[in-house]
């Protein structure tokens, strides 16, 4: 029964694409949203309307329930997600996410690995940005997001978020178990290629021997898997 | 002295022959398909009457003959020499062994006193000289006409009685009569593929500026029976030739040829056989054949051999009753051996490289000197027509752009190939000040290796003036780079400026800052002006821009790249294409913040794009639109919007809708 809630869910969630708006059902506790390209936060309430280009941050001991056209979706406590990724993305889209990462790199060929020298002045002192919310934990409240996003039926989409987040928060890709998590979803949907680079990419992270020994007999198997397709 | 002078018809013939060949068609060059092979010297009219010449500019030869019968050793038979004027071959041959004579007895005896005379009569033929022209119209059609001299001689030795009062005498007299006349032959021909050559020509086909005759001995005459000869040969393998030749008298002549490659010359053997109306029995002869030909020299050797017994003495009924229709192989012609030496005189040198087009790419965008020293601007197809592989330096000049040739890498082509070749240029800046597009003219040259030119081609060009742009993105870069100097100096001033703030800053911060401060200085001068109307695409340098206090999106973008550039930040154009194929440009920034650092210029991160650079380190990118016009802030939110909606969530980055050209 129960999972058969949870197909009927994932069916009902799979139809959001692209949403709009977003109306706000339930909140509890602290529930901030960055609104478009804002810098600042600000408290959302129960009835507010969201765009697809706001980020939901859900603080300690908090949740909110968002609706659109009857499907629900609840972010837990300690997340953040950009609403444009409540969405199902197709498994071409999610290779073609995947490539655009090596793509906005600036190509080898071009610059000779020669870096152009900048003239430094003044010391390191101060900033004329202003800190108005701690991001700290932000990194860490996406990959919570991202897992949320997995475990609606948006398994794609949440490939994504993890992969975008590990680059602009570059403490979260240090996690080995949501590294290994997100690999996971990778190798589910039978995307060996990608599995493998990730587990690669995890086995230059500082890990144990136990740690490890799990990452090598991954790649074992997935290589296997990978040349039996 | 008792005469007697009996004309009887004549019994015997005694004939010296100083040379002879064949049928009317039989060369003398021998068992050869000559036609179809480009190497082979043709310096004959016997199997050659259209003149058919492959040679490209002089050519030398002569030929000698030895009589088996008489061993008489000719030393020369023929001498020629031959010449190419473009499609035109003239050619012109002296004959001196071409000649048929015969010694009649009339078996008639004059005594006088005690020595007893025979009576003889003295026939000659001969060809004197010969003269040809033939006019190729394409690689596999030629015309051409041939023209001969031949002159006749009959002489004899008569008794004449001389009657008076006091004395009565006899006494012999030679009586002779001559004969010119020049004959004239057409032909051509027609090679439709590689490996097959058909020819068609004539023999007798006119007579011209006939003079005197041989009155009531007419049947002596040189018979001048009209004859079409029909010809074929045919190359069934690399190295095997066919040939045949037949005539309508229903003489024919078939052979074929086995060629080798032997001291980086060819060797070939031939063997044809023969038949004639005009001798028995029904194959007359046969003749084989060796030929050597090394670079421009050959040297052939060829035996005539007849199948009957061709004695010196022979009855003369055969010559009054058939006559006589070719004075070089006809029923008296003797077993021989021919040698002929031929040297082409190739003053020209031959052409080993035919360029056989060129396309022209892209008119020619000055701007892009740079992008020509990578990428050609023109492609050349160019065959190797020589059997060896050759090393082909490729060259070119276009008027009002290169002070001098301009040289394009080597490259190797194999024997008979046929290769693109690309076309280098490079553009200086002396030459490349162009207000206005102009037509130019290009000249494209091939030399092989240590050679001269083999072939050139000159077509005209288009050359766009020094701020047209080829609409790629891509090489927005060279008007980037074009004034350095002057965006340096302008960005400079303005940072200096700005030096007390700027002392203060974090120093990680510092990129950031300074693009900020030289964005809104360069902004706040500027307005959105578009293109002038024009059917290339216009961009303004930087120091144009300034100057103009405008431009449209590729000339703000072009013209903040430099000032950031030229004080080492880096930049990229975005390139973002729209179906409706209106694109539009703006600008990433590389603030040099790692990713952990991004909390120093905002609190979202949708306003940064992380790239890996070169060393494999993350750096932070933001993204600007130049177009704005309004201050930093709000040019870095307008551009971020852009980018995170069409190239991140659409995936235009993947699906290339959108492009980032780094500036290097």
């Amino acid at each position: 029964m129960k999972n058969i809630k949870l197909v009927i869910l994932i069916f009902l969630l799979s139809s959001i694409l692209f949403a709009q708006e977003f109306k706000v059902n339930k909140i509890n506790g602290k529930v901030l949203v960055q609104k478009g390209l804002e810098d600042s936060y600000t408290p959302v309430k129960s009835g507010d309307i969201l765009n697809g280009d706001d980020l939901i941050i859900t603080e300690d001991k908090s949740f909110i329930q968002l609706e659109r056209e009857n499907n629900r979706f609840i972010l837990k406590a300690n997340s953040a997600l950009g609403l444009n990724h409540i969405r199902k993305v197709s498994v071409n889209d999610l290779l073609l996410a995947l490539a655009m990462e090596e793509i906005r790199n600036i190509p080898t060929n071009k610059q000779n690995g020669i870096e152009k020298n900048t003239a430094v002045y003044g010391e390191n002192i101060s900033t004329d940005v202003d800190s108005k919310l701690p991001i700290n934990k932000l990194g860490n409240m996406k990959i919570n997001g991202a897992k949320q996003l997995s475990e609606n039926g948006f398994h794609e989409s949440a490939i994504i978020v993890s992969k975008d987040t590990f680059r602009k928060y570059p403490s979260t890709k240090l996690n080995f178990d949501d590294r290994i998590y997100f690999a996971n979803l990778l190798e589910d949907l039978n995307l060996y290629n990608e599995t493998l680079d990730e587990y690669n990419s995890i086995s230059k992270l500082d890990l144990t021997k136990d740690q490890q020994t799990f990452v090598n007999n991954k790649i074992e198997k997935i290589s296997i898997k990978n040349l039996e397709n | 002295m008792y005469l007697k002078n009996i004309f009887k018809i004549l019994l015997l013939l005694q004939i010296l022959t100083v040379v002879n060949y064949s049928q009317q068609s039989l060369d003398i060059y021998g068992g050869f398909a000559k036609l179809l092979r480009p190497k082979f010297r043709l310096n004959s009219f016997e199997g050659n009457a259209m003149n058919f010449n492959r040679t490209i500019d002089w050519e030398y030869g002569f030929s000698s003959a030895s009589i088996m019968a008489t061993q008489q050793a000719n030393e020369i038979q023929l001498a020629f020499l031959g010449k190419r004027i473009g499609a035109h071959y003239i050619y012109a041959r002296y004959t001196p062994g071409f000649q048929k004579s015969f010694t009649i007895n009339t078996d008639t005896l004059v005594t006088i006193s005690d020595s007893v005379n025979v009576l003889n009569s003295l026939l000659n033929y001969s060809e004197i000289l010969g003269l040809g022209y033939s006019y190729q119209f394409s690689n596999n059609l030629s015309i051409g006409a041939t023209f001969r001299y031949f002159e006749e001689e009959y002489s004899e030795e008569n008794v004449y009685f001389y009657f008076s009062d006091t004395l009565n005498s006899i006494i012999t007299k030679i009586d002779s009569w001559k004969k010119t006349h020049w004959r004239g032959d057409f032909g051509l021909t027609y090679q439709p593929i590689d490996n097959l050559l058909l020819s068609l020509s004539s023999a007798n086909l006119l007579i011209l500026n006939q003079k005197g005759e041989f009155e009531e001995n007419n049947n002596l005459e040189l018979k001048t029976d009209k004859v079409a000869i029909l010809g074929i040969e045919y190359q069934p393998l690399n190295n095997l030739f066919l040939h045949a030749v037949y005539e309508s008298t229903s003489s024919f002549l078939v052979g074929s040829d086995f060629k080798f490659d032997l001291f980086g010359g060819n060797l070939a053997f031939g063997f044809s056989l023969f038949h004639d109306k005009y001798q028995t029995p029904y194959i007359a002869g046969v003749q084989p054949s060796i030929s050597f030909a090394y670079k421009s020299i050959s040297i052939d050797v060829s035996a005539i051999l007849y199948s009957d017994e061709r004695n010196s003495v022979m009855d003369v009924q055969n010559l009054l009753t058939d006559g006589i229709h070719n004075i070089t192989n006809n029923q008296f012609s003797y077993n021989k051996i021919v040698a002929n030496f031929n040297l082409a005189l190739n003053f020209k040198r031959k052409q080993k490289l035919d360029l056989l087009d060129v396309e022209i790419l892209n008119p020619i965008y000055p701007i892009l000197s740079e992008e020509y020293l990578e990428n050609p601007f023109a492609v050349g197809k160019v065959v190797n027509l020589s059997n060896e592989d050759i090393v082909i330096k490729p060259s070119s000049y276009i008027s009002n752009i290169n002070g001098d040739v301009v040289s394009s890498p080597s490259l190797l082509i194999a024997p008979y190939d046929t290769i693109s070749v690309p076309f280098f240029t490079v553009i200086s800046r002396e030459f490349s000040h162009f207000d206005k597009r102009e037509i130019g003219q290009a000249y494209f040259y091939l030399t092989s290796i240590y050679d001269d030119n083999d072939d050139e081609l000159q077509k005209p060009i288009l050359i766009n003036g020094l701020n047209s742009w080829d609409s790629q993105v891509n090489n927005l870069r060279y008007f980037v780079k074009y004034d350095y100097n002057d965006a340096n100096k302008y960005s400079k001033d303005i940072l200096r400026n700005n030096r007390e703030m700027l002392s203060t800053i974090d120093e990680r911060l510092l990129v950031f800052i300074q693009t900020k401060i030289i964005f809104n200085y360069f902004i706040k001068k500027m307005q959105y002006v578009s293109d002038p109307r024009s059917s290339t695409e216009y961009v303004q340098f930087p120091s144009q821009t300034i100057e103009v206090a405008g431009g449209d999106c590729d000339d703000l973008s072009v013209a903040f790249s430099a000032l950031l550039e030229s004080i080492g930040i880096q930049t990229a154009f975005v390139d973002y294409k729209s179906e409706e194929k209106i694109s539009h440009v703006n600008l990433l920034v590389n603030t040099k913040l790692k990713p952990e650092e991004a909390e120093l210029i905002t609190q979202n991160d949708k306003k940064y794009f992380i790239r890996k650079n070169v060393a494999g380190t993350e750096e932070i990118w933001i993204p600007i639109e130049l177009t704005s016009l309004t201050n930093f802030n709000t040019a870095w939110e307008i551009a971020s919007s852009k980018f995170n909606s069409e190239a991140i969530d659409e995936l235009g980055l993947a699906k290339k809708k959108v492009v980032i050209y780094d500036i290097y």
